[in-house]
């Protein structure tokens, strides 16, 4: 299964709650919401989207279903700005 | 978030991250630091980091050190940016692409020369540092230090500057912060030979846009009236003319350096600091 890792060429920094994410060969700018800067926290290690599904569902008290939709749509999102990678 | 609001964000972002890189390159170098202004008050005098905009990231190192710092900074790939200031040396850290972040590196909390018996080596003996958020330190300079620097900064280098509401803001939010004392605060000023511009400065503040609440600040500009020279009545009168402009959005019309050479302490500063603004 697909493990999916922040990129170490992204610089972030958290700022009240919010992951503000800056790609520094575009200076692209990515502002994360609360949920999104979870995801993008536990991305610090290689997960799955299933595990992060799962963290997701346990720490915003959502149904899993809900979780594993939201979860998969961020992380294509996170994967077509090219801020994420896989890990085999 | 609104794009707006992601940039500033961007920016406040990367700000840290300069300063974390900041800290490492010093630190490494064995160069003692303490961050100055809006990187410290931004963390002491205000509930978040975001309320307090700035434009450039101010560090104090001890003035035996800026050619070190500088030299440890050129090392670590951050390019030094050409400036005429006198007391500080000017940087641009860069991430990639992104907007550079300003980073000035000063020896002395004045333009130079300021004639006040200021000790940049004492103020770093006495610093002390706060925590951030991301769990890293900030040193910092004591707290009626710092207070002392931003009101006599207004005062002296900024002479009521384009930012009059941002340094009552400052001021208000670091005395009520840190619980400072007035009677201690003047002490330290008077130390400083900064008594006069602060109250001066604060009193023109009240005059230009009504009656100061604070206790700190209504101490200091309660002091004015003490000042009855003829060059406390004129650096007055136009302190409190480029306030009312500043408060209006308007340019001011009086160089700092003329109304600094009014307000320094009776000093061959103030004559030299004449000189250089009739020079120019």
């Amino acid at each position: 299964m697909v493990r999916f890792h922040q990129k170490p060429s992204v610089a972030f920094r958290v700022i009240e709650g919010n992951a503000v994410l800056i790609i520094p060969a575009s200076a692209q700018i990515l502002g994360l919401n609360r949920t999104g800067t979870h995801i993008w926290t536990l991305l610090a290690s290689p997960r799955t989207a299933e595990e992060i599904a799962g963290e997701i569902s346990a720490h915003f008290r959502i149904p899993l279903e809900r979780a594993r939709a939201d979860t998969e749509s961020f992380l294509a999102d996170l994967r077509k700005k090219a801020v994420v990678e896989d890990v085999e | 978030m609104s794009t707006a609001r992601t940039e500033f964000m961007a920016g406040v972002a990367l700000r840290g991250l300069a300063l974390s890189d900041l800290c490492s390159i010093l630190d490494d170098a064995k160069i003692r630091w303490a961050g100055l202004k809006g990187i410290d008050l931004c963390h002491r005098a205000y509930p978040s980091p975001l309320a307090r905009p700035m434009s450039d990231i101010d560090l104090l190192v001890d003035p035996r050190s800026l050619r070190a710092a500088a030299e440890a900074l050129i090392a670590a790939g951050i390019p030094e940016d050409a400036s005429d200031a006198t007391h500080h040396r000017r940087f641009q850290w860069r991430l990639g692409a992104a907007p550079p972040i300003e980073i000035e590196i000063h020896r002395d909390l004045f333009d130079e020369p300021h004639g006040l018996p200021i000790d940049p080596a004492a103020l770093l003996d006495r610093a002390t540092s706060i925590a951030l958020p991301d769990g890293s330190t900030l040193p910092v300079l004591d707290p009626s230090d710092a207070w002392i620097h931003v009101a006599g900064h207004f005062a002296y280098s900024d002479a009521g500057g384009v930012f009059v509401e941002r340094a009552v803001a400052d001021l208000e939010g670091l005395g009520r912060a840190c619980a400072l004392d007035a009677g201690e605060l003047h002490a330290r000023a008077a130390e400083w030979r900064l008594v006069r511009p602060i109250a001066l400065v604060l009193s023109a503040v009240e005059s230009a846009r009504g009656r100061l609440t604070d206790p700190i600040l209504r101490h200091f500009a309660d002091l004015a009236p003490r000042f009855r020279d003829p060059r406390a009545a004129a650096a007055r009168w136009l302190l409190r003319r480029r306030i009312e402009r500043a408060l209006a959005g308007l340019p001011a019309r009086e160089p700092a350096v003329a109304m600094r050479a009014l307000l320094a302490p009776g000093s061959i500063a103030g004559a030299k600091m004449l000189a250089r603004a009739a020079s120019r």
